[in-house]
């Protein structure tokens, strides 16, 4: 089974936050780097949500969802722009037929697998033949339990060894405390793929930088995680640094973003609304109802992005 | 001919240039940091025999120390290792070639020819800055550019500081080159650079010789064979007839995989095959090629099937130079006479664990669990013995097999090994428990 078919990516709440929080910076960075110029290439589901972002808001017009070869029909058919083509089969297959160095892609691919999938390799493609200027973004699940558990011949892997075996040289030689919890490992695999993405870039030898904007850790069931960034030389380093969008408090270095806000009634999040802006997040009496404090925080940094789902007939 | 042709000459002294942009060439960014790193363990010999204590061979180390940093803007190494003293620094440090008269001064030094230094700084960086607290103290600064431009004097010149109690020294370098703050910047280069220190300099990080990357201090990998009442190492020992000492040791260290498909995973690959040692520094590491024994001569190629063994051929002497290793040390010369006696000696110590790699399929299981018990023993505990044990596998009675080969969809078989608990089996794997669980539920009765 897809993961469509047991959910509609926009209502989650923190994908969705998520989301729009990655093309509120894209769009910031529009005005220096011209992304209406760009290839979008995704994983659009049935519900092409970022294909709509991209285009609504970076008047994207050529665009490539990547979509498995048995659900691609009924993909197919819920393509909301002519301007998309869905393309057959796994991306580490479809994205050697795209010409990605021809001109600049944004690519988004949010993946269902963890580490275990095809997102080292995918990235170390990408990073080796994408036109400089290329921005890109990667999802994956950030749950431990995604780490096999045996090799190939079943022996038992501890969890580092399984680490080891996918990562390599990107696993710190001794893992700093903590680091295979559920609260460090997303920000251990987010370090690592990101350290892959800028090794993969440099590797490439075509003396081009790899400028991480975006490392953001959500969950609403599962824990993901997104990273990404653009890969530069001098002149779109400059333009980035012109944009200052790395002003923006979620697109960070390499710090990781938590995105966790809590599931608010209409009510209360009309209620919440009233009190902001505000610098300071606003303490339960003020609020009126109780929240936990890192509830606070999250809903007073996100409220902007905060998604309101009703039920309406069409 | 004219008179003007008679008198011409050939230069042939190198120029600066040559010597800059070529010999740096030759050489990899880790392998000058482990120059450098040579240089400190050398200089922690001298203080040793200087001081004329006699340590004990385990602790031989313990109390010297090298820490280096890594920024994309600068590069530097500072250690305690007594420094270097005036007539060095004029005689060999920082003239170019070292002499042949220069003593071999440090009980199994590992520097050499003393182009070491030298070259590494200059791949690294334009501006150098080497400050030593030896019976004197100097600083030598050296702008690289700078002294390129005069083609004639090859001096550098050095500052004297007033002395210091802690002997040491510290190489500082800025302005680097291109490309060298990128492999800085990258988390690899550094993973892997400390990596590779623990495995190169294992047997001086074991001897309490402390390395620290930044804050990290570098823990050495611990080279061990397994041992049981079933498997038992090879050990051997000699003299070569150069008076170099030579010990072979080899056996299984891993496990052996089941299925070498090349979509599968193997762990650990770096550290399965042959390793040299010269005077305890790892010249090359995990090898599977003709440099060891693997597809040399008459002898079987590496393949993955012998992942699991580990040999480690090691040469020692007191005079570095009859070690059969090549300028940079991070090579054999394979037509020393040296190594070729060794090889020898190391092919009939792989032979019998080849076999034991296809006799082990008569009872994988069994093997597998008998592989499982054997511990791994360090190198240093394991006893000696000229041949290597292993279990044997009485052939049962014979059965006769046959293949069985279909395909089927990915998705299908990812969620298969899902189903068996296990997402990173094999397809080999997944395809014999398949038929197993077939042949359970609707065959046997």
């Amino acid at each position: 089974m897809a993961s469509f078919e047991s959910v509609n990516y926009s209502i989650r709440p923190n994908k969705n936050i998520e989301r729009k929080l990655v093309f509120e910076a894209l769009r910031h960075l529009h005005g220096f780097i011209p992304l209406n110029d760009y290839r979008y290439i995704g994983l659009g589901s049935l519900w092409f949500v970022d294909f709509i972002l991209a285009h609504r808001y970076l008047s994207i017009n050529d665009m490539v969802c990547i979509e498995h070869e048995t659900e691609a029909e009924r993909v197919e058919f819920n393509r909301p722009y002519d301007c998309i083509v869905v393309q057959r089969g796994e991306t580490t297959d479809v994205l050697p037929n795209i010409d990605l160095a021809t001109k600049p892609n944004l690519i988004f691919l949010d993946y269902d697998s963890g580490p275990e999938g095809p997102i080292l390799q995918d990235v170390e493609l990408i990073a080796g033949i994408a036109k400089v200027g290329t921005i890109i973004l990667f999802t994956i699940n950030a749950h431990r339990g995604r780490l096999p558990t045996k090799d190939a011949d079943g022996r038992d892997l501890e969890k580092e060894q399984s680490l080891r075996l996918i990562f390599r040289d990107l696993v710190p030689p001794m893992l700093p405390h903590g680091a295979l919890t559920v609260d460090g490992y997303p920000k251990l695999l987010a370090e690592m793929l990101l350290a892959h993405m800028d090794s993969c870039v440099h590797r490439s030898g075509r003396g081009n930088k790899f400028l991480p904007m975006f490392n953001f850790y959500y969950r609403d069931g599962a824990p993901m995680i997104t990273v990404g960034g653009l890969i530069a030389d001098g002149l779109h380093e400059h333009n980035y640094r012109q944009s200052r969008v790395s002003e923006l408090k979620w697109v960070t270095d390499k710090e990781q973003i938590s995105v966790l806000v809590p599931p608010l009634t209409v009510k209360e999040k009309y209620t919440f609304d009233r009190l902001l802006p505000c610098d300071v997040p606003p303490n339960i009496t003020e609020l009126g109802f109780p929240l936990s404090e890192e509830q606070i925080a999250a809903y007073h940094n996100y409220y902007r992005h905060y998604p309101i789902f009703g039920e309406f007939q069409v | 001919m004219t008179e003007r042709d008679k008198k011409s000459v050939v230069h042939a002294e190198p120029t600066k240039d040559f010597f800059i942009r070529m010999i740096t060439r030759d050489i990899t960014l880790q392998d000058c940091i482990f120059d450098l790193l040579d240089n400190c363990l050398d200089g922690a010999g001298r203080e040793i025999k200087l001081k004329q204590v006699n340590p004990q061979e385990e602790q031989r180390y313990l109390g010297y120390s090298a820490k280096i940093v890594l920024e994309p803007d600068r590069f530097e190494i500072s250690d305690n290792c007594g420094g270097i003293t005036l007539a060095d620094a004029v005689d060999y440090a920082f003239h170019f070639g070292r002499r042949t008269d220069a003593p071999s001064d440090a009980n199994h030094s590992i520097g050499l020819y003393g182009i070491g230094m030298k070259r590494a700084v200059f791949k690294i960086g334009k501006k150098i800055n080497v400050e030593s607290h030896a019976d004197e103290s100097f600083l030598v600064h050296i702008d690289v550019d700078e002294w390129a431009k005069d083609p004639k004097n090859w001096d550098f010149e050095l500052e004297e500081l007033p002395r210091r109690e802690d002997h040491g020294t510290t190489i500082r370098i800025t302005t680097l080159n291109e490309g060298i703050a990128d492999e800085f910047r990258q988390a690899v280069f550094k993973n892997s650079l400390i990596k590779n220190i623990a495995r190169d300099y294992s047997f001086f990080l074991q001897k309490g010789f402390a390395v620290a990357i930044g804050d990290q201090r570098v823990q050495p990998f611990q080279f061990g064979l397994r041992e049981s009442q079933l498997f038992k190492p090879i050990k051997i020992q000699y003299q070569d007839e150069t008076g170099v000492d030579v010990e072979i040791l080899a056996g299984l260290a891993g496990s052996p995989p089941d299925d070498t498909s090349p979509e599968v995973k193997l762990a650990d690959v770096e550290y399965w095959g042959w390793f040299v040692l010269c005077n305890d520094r790892v010249v090359i590491a995990g090898d599977k090629t003709d440099r060891t024994v693997w597809g040399e001569g008459a002898f079987q190629r590496w393949h993955p099937q012998y992942n699991g063994f580990m040999g480690i051929v090691s040469f020692r002497s007191t005079h570095p130079a009859k070690l059969p290793w090549v300028t940079t040390k991070r090579d054999i010369d394979q037509t020393s006479p040296l190594y070729r006696r060794a090889v020898a000696k190391m092919k009939d110590a792989t032979r019998a664990y080849l076999d034991y790699t296809n006799e082990r399929k008569e009872d994988l299981e069994k093997a597998k669990n008998l592989e499982q018990a054997a511990s791994l023993k360090p190198l240093r505990q394991i006893a000696l013995s000229e041949k290597m044990g292993l279990p044997s596998f009485t052939a049962g009675p014979k059965i006769k097999r046959v293949t069985i080969s279909y395909q089927q969809p990915i998705e299908k078989v990812v969620k298969s090994k899902h189903a068996f608990g296990n997402s990173a089996m094999s397809n080999k794997a997944i395809g014999e428990a398949t038929f197993a669980y077939y042949f359970k539920n609707e065959v046997e009765e």
